[in-house]
């Protein structure tokens, strides 16, 4: 399939728009003053992992939540009016979600199962900090995604933008919740928004609207180990075998404590891997760095040793293949076996920086 | 930051800024460029790299790719009033392109680029260039009268 000149000169007034409104480019400066970038965006895996082959989650029971409108107070304009956790309890169902139990949803879709899961807390909103948890789910060809905000989002504000690219609709009883659906001009692509007590949820999918609205009432919350049960094999459930597993080959400094790291939520194994190391590479550098200041030669040659074994860490080398963080890693085990620098657009010392780079358990 | 970053840098900003504006627009593609040249700077220098330029622009559209997973789709708006209406529709569906796929259009048809240097500047081989530029094509034929 090709273009004629005709066709080719449409697209090239096409890309002209694109570009016409190109912004000056930053100057070097200015980008390298920001220095040593948050670690949190350099854990960031690059790659969505897809597992098509996990299980379907079929709910049983679940709870049953009186939606905002059932009582009167329904949706005028803006976001749900009473959009509180009213919970009627159902025979076998789980208690009403708390905050940090209300990321436990999954789809009794045929065919539709989570596939990639991620958590952070204390991210900067627009009211404030937020716990985020992003759900996708996929039945092997398309892809939906649940994002559920803790604090800091104000719903009448997320309906707002969604209305200026699209167009609501009928709402939708999302969770047992009462939700706002926007269908995005020209598009098979759908968004509903709602509010589960402090709990702001958003569920986009690119399907048509019968395709979207039965995927929205087959969203259910479930116990723990369902919830566990739903997760794909790349999310860690069980953090104290993922010390024993992850910590394996990896030389501890003396008097190391494992017991902080088998303590926290499930997570993609790179965020739960970056953490685990993370804090191992912190607490050899922390000796290195005081050795160094009293000049005890044996304990800083014990920390780059253990260091210098870096680049044959198993959980490392597995994560190299997705984010950047063992390359952190692996450039100040060079740096304290080396003249003790990095390089960060400008040149650093390993004192100065390293406990924001690795994200050390201090920062 | 060495003389030589700099130099380098200056050569290609303005089309990697480009670059940038045509696969996440012109509200973030400053942001886009910055991160990814932070980024490559935390870990070398730019005189390290074999190709720079085609460094950069992998970067600029993997970041471009990741920022895309998370963004509502980019949908029509209301044009430039200099736009012909005949091209309205074109731009809507070049902004409703999947970000490697706009990529390999904007080398190609903008940039005027071969296949093999489309693919050495996006790190991907020229048989998976020409399936973008198929998806493309199929994509956009519709729009083009």
């Amino acid at each position: 399939m090709t273009f004629d000149d005709h066709e080719r000169e449409q697209l090239r007034r096409g890309l002209a728009v694109l570009v016409d409104e190109t912004p000056v480019a930053p100057e070097l400066a200015s980008i390298t003053a920001v220095r040593v970038r948050a670690v949190a965006s350099r854990r960031r895996p690059i790659t969505v992992f897809i597992t098509a082959g996990a299980a379907v989650v079929i709910a049983l029971g679940g709870v049953a939540l009186l939606q905002a409108g059932e009582s009167g107070e329904g949706i005028e304009g803006g976001e749900p009016t009473n959009p509180t956790l009213a919970v009627s309890t159902t025979a076998g169902s789980v208690p009403a979600p708390s905050p940090g139990e209300v990321h436990r949803v999954v789809s009794s879709s045929p065919g539709w199962a989570i596939s990639y899961l991620e958590r952070d807390g204390n991210l900067e909103g627009g009211s404030g900090e937020f716990q985020h948890t992003m759900i996708q789910f996929t039945n092997g060809s398309n892809q939906a995604e649940l994002n559920l905000n803790v604090g800091g989002t104000d719903l009448a504000s997320l309906i707002a933008d969604r209305e200026a690219d699209g167009t609501r609709i009928d709402d939708a009883t999302v969770l047992g919740t009462q939700a706002v659906v926007v269908r995005y001009d020209g598009e098979d692509y759908y968004t509903a928004m709602g509010r589960i007590g402090e709990v702001v949820y958003e569920f986009v999918a690119g399907l048509d609207e019968s395709a979207f609205r039965s995927l929205l009432t087959s969203l259910s919350f479930v116990d723990n180990e369902e919830w566990n049960a739903a997760l794909p094999d790349t999310v860690v459930t069980d953090r104290s075998q993922a010390v024993v597993e992850f910590l394996a080959d990896i030389p501890l400094p003396p008097g190391f404590d494992t017991t902080s790291l088998e303590v926290g939520p499930e997570e993609h194994w790179y965020q739960v891997g970056a953490d685990m190391v993370g804090a191992v590479t912190c607490a050899w550098i922390d000796q290195w760095v005081a050795a160094k200041a009293t000049q005890d030669q044996t304990a800083i040659d014990q920390a780059v040793d253990a260091l210098g074994t870096s680049r044959e860490w198993g959980i490392l080398t597995e994560m190299s293949a997705e984010g950047d963080f063992s390359k952190g890693v692996w450039e100040y085990a060079d740096a304290i076996a080396g003249d003790g620098t990095v390089r960060a657009g400008m040149v650093l010392t390993v004192e100065e920086s390293y406990q924001q780079a690795l994200g050390c358990p201090s920062q | 930051m060495s003389l030589s970053d700099e130099t380098i840098y200056t050569k290609h900003k303005d089309d990697l800024i480009r670059y940038a504006t045509a696969l996440v627009g012109p509200a973030d593609a400053e942001d886009v460029l910055s991160t990814v040249v932070l980024r490559v700077l935390e870990r070398r220098s730019l005189s390290d790299l074999d190709d720079a330029r085609a460094y950069l622009f992998r970067a600029v559209l993997n970041e471009a790719h990741g920022r895309a997973r998370r963004k509502k789709p980019v949908l029509p708006r209301d044009e430039p009033s200099w736009i012909p209406e005949r091209d309205h529709e074109v731009v809507a569906a070049l902004r409703r392109l999947p970000p490697r796929q706009r990529a390999a259009v904007y080398l190609v048809y903008w940039e005027d680029r071969s296949i093999e240097e489309t693919a050495r500047t996006m790190g991907a081989s020229p048989g998976t260039v020409k399936r973008y530029l198929h998806l493309a094509r199929r994509r956009l034929k519709g729009t083009l009268t």
